[in-house]
């Protein structure tokens, strides 16, 4: 197609503002403990819900008198670990699986096929919430969740992709000369899959932001002094009408990562000219 | 078409057995002694020989899957158990609240088909301003969070302006902030999706076969490129729904809307596991229902998936 440089360049535009959007976000979660004026949770009751820029609190102060910019960063710290723990698992239990089930004998194929069938049953959070509701609130039962139920999408994109790449040439030679299962799905079949379990992981980025965010909006994740963005945004309710900055800023925050991680995902989609439509 | 349903019914009943087996094994992970729950509620006292007797009454003394099969039979028969919080059956609390969320996404899913055909009609021109104005809010939409959106809505225009209630049920147009914060999400993206579609038309033969006629360009949209890029949209209809379902959680705990989410999230902090599981449970039944009627609808429209599933 003619258009198919324009389209390579824009995905290097789209590409670069994701990173740089992700990348600022994860560096003032990294510098965090260096870079806010004050501690996240200190409470100071004589300087309670102060507008933005009107004290040393650049950001304001929320309903105790904490910081809001030093729970903003530190917010951060805890949404990246988060990211970062939940894909981290995802990414490599979903894709080894999905290759077994992909290559394997067929009941195992058929039976995790059947079982992440009945896990993608329930629509988006729900199977999550309940089960962080049956861990108990916190953020370790909110990451564990996630990572129960969001494995399933690398496993169907890895089943789908090495069922196919089976039935490619240099994959039966493979077979045909004797090499074991192990050494196919290394040697053959994995790097394969890598730019597309890429790109799933960049778009999961801002989803995983999302879910976590989510369900602390409902008080399942981080408990109350602990200042997670979600929970941020949820404890600031009250005070809509007097201090509306304590709702907006969290919410904001929250929309930069998440449209960093989509930005990026879709970037490196066209990049590496994947289509737009299958199991990403 | 019957043996596609045929085929698409056969799967439906094995996921739905992998479904309740799943929360089945959920229920009997949670926290909380059913017999213990029952003694309390029944006020009588919890020694070790009443302790034995409730549980042999409750079936807690038999195998793991003859527990799955009572269940399960229970189950079909409509009956969700009981509340370990308020001792009210959970069947009765869920048909309760399940109009109200039933209510909301009925709404959110008809505000979503019009705005996403109206905007995919906009946009048919690739390049034109409609075009980027889609593209954008395809990227804001998949990114901001319902429950931002929600309360910046309800800050503006029940707090600020004073157009709508902010909170509850009832009122004239209090369900027009819990809808718009519910569709906004699943109407760009399907917008997106179809004026991606009515695009790809641009180059097909019977479209430069309408325009050599010299046929209108609005003729030529309405009359011949709408219908074959409708099918997407149905497809994706399953995928809607999905999300519709999964957002009304947060949209009714945001604007306090006694729904299944409301019920459910209330009982996860009351620790009242029967009724979380007959929440889910009832979720993923409604999804695998609008899945399958999408899948079949689909198929009807559309003879090449029947033909493909064989």
């Amino acid at each position: 197609m003619s258009c198919g440089l324009f389209r390579h360049k824009q995905g290097t535009v789209t590409l670069s503002c994701g990173a740089l959007l992700l990348g600022t976000l994860a560096g003032l979660a990294l510098f965090a403990p260096l870079i806010a004026p004050a501690n996240p949770i200190d409470v100071n009751l004589s300087q309670r819900l102060i507008p933005p820029f009107e004290s040393s609190a650049l950001l304001g102060t929320d309903q105790l008198g904490r910081c809001v910019l030093s729970r903003l960063l530190h917010g951060a710290r805890i949404t990246f670990t988060a990211v970062f723990a939940i894909l981290s698992f995802t990414v490599l239990s979903g894709t080894l699986l999905g290759c077994l089930a992909g290559q394997g004998p067929a009941w195992v194929d058929g039976l995790l096929t059947r079982f992440t069938d009945g896990v993608m049953a329930f629509p988006g959070l729900i199977l999550a919430l309940a089960i962080a509701g049956i861990l108990g609130p916190g953020l370790s039962s909110v990451i564990l969740a996630l990572c129960g139920v969001q494995w399933v999408r690398f496993f169907r994109l890895a089943r789908s992709m090495t069922a196919s790449l089976r039935e490619r040439a240099y994959v039966q030679a493979a077979i045909i000369s004797g090499a074991g299962t192990w050494a196919i799905m290394i040697g053959h079949v994995l790097p394969k899959l890598l730019p597309s379990v890429a790109v799933l992981a960049t778009l999961q980025m801002g989803r995983i932001v999302l879910s976590v965010s989510s369900l602390s909006f409902l008080g399942l994740g981080a408990i109350p002094p602990a200042p997670e963005w979600g929970a941020m945004l949820s404890e600031s309710k009250t005070y809509m009408q007097s201090a509306p900055y304590l709702f907006f800023l969290p919410g904001f925050c929250i929309f930069l990562a998440v449209l960093g991680g989509q930005l990026m995902g879709m970037g490196l989609q066209k990049k590496l000219d994947l289509s737009r439509k299958g199991y990403l | 078409m019957l043996r596609f349903a045929t085929k698409r019914l056969l799967g439906v009943f094995i996921t739905a057995l992998f479904v309740t087996f799943l929360t089945f094994c959920l229920l009997k992970a949670a926290p909380g002694d059913p017999a213990l729950i029952l003694l309390q509620q029944q006020e009588s006292v919890a020694d070790e020989d009443s302790l034995a007797e409730a549980r042999q009454a409750l079936g807690l003394d038999r195998p793991f899957f003859v527990q799955y099969a009572v269940w399960l039979s229970r189950i079909v028969r409509g009956d969700l158990g009981g509340s370990y919080y308020t001792s009210a059956r959970v069947g009765d609390e869920i048909k309760r609240a399940f109009p109200v969320t039933l209510d909301l996404t009925l709404r959110a899913l008809l505000a979503t088909l019009i705005v996403s055909l109206v905007l995919g009609l906009a946009s048919a021109r690739e390049g034109g301003l409609w075009d980027y104005l889609t593209r954008a809010g395809a990227v804001f939409g998949s990114a901001v969070p319902s429950f931002w959106l929600g309360l910046l809505l309800m800050w503006i225009f029940a707090v600020q302006l004073g157009y709508f209630p902010a909170v509850g049920l009832g009122r004239p147009w209090s369900m027009v902030l819990p809808t718009l914060t519910l569709a906004l999400g699943p109407a760009l993206y399907n917008a997106r999706l179809f004026a991606a579609c009515i695009q790809e038309t641009d180059d097909e033969e019977y479209v430069l076969f309408a325009r050599s006629k010299g046929l209108s360009e609005t003729r030529i949209l309405l009359l011949h490129r709408l219908k074959p890029s409708l099918i997407p949209l149905v497809a994706s209809l399953s995928v809607t729904v999905g999300m519709l379902l999964a957002g009304t959680v947060l949209v009714e705990n945001i604007f306090a809307l006694p729904g299944m989410g409301v019920l459910a999230v209330e009982a996860v902090f009351n620790r009242d596991f029967p009724v979380v599981m007959g929440y889910v449970l009832a979720m993923a039944g409604v999804f695998t229902l609008v899945n399958l009627a999408a899948d079949l609808l689909c198929a009807w429209i559309d003879p090449r998936v029947r033909l493909e599933a064989r």
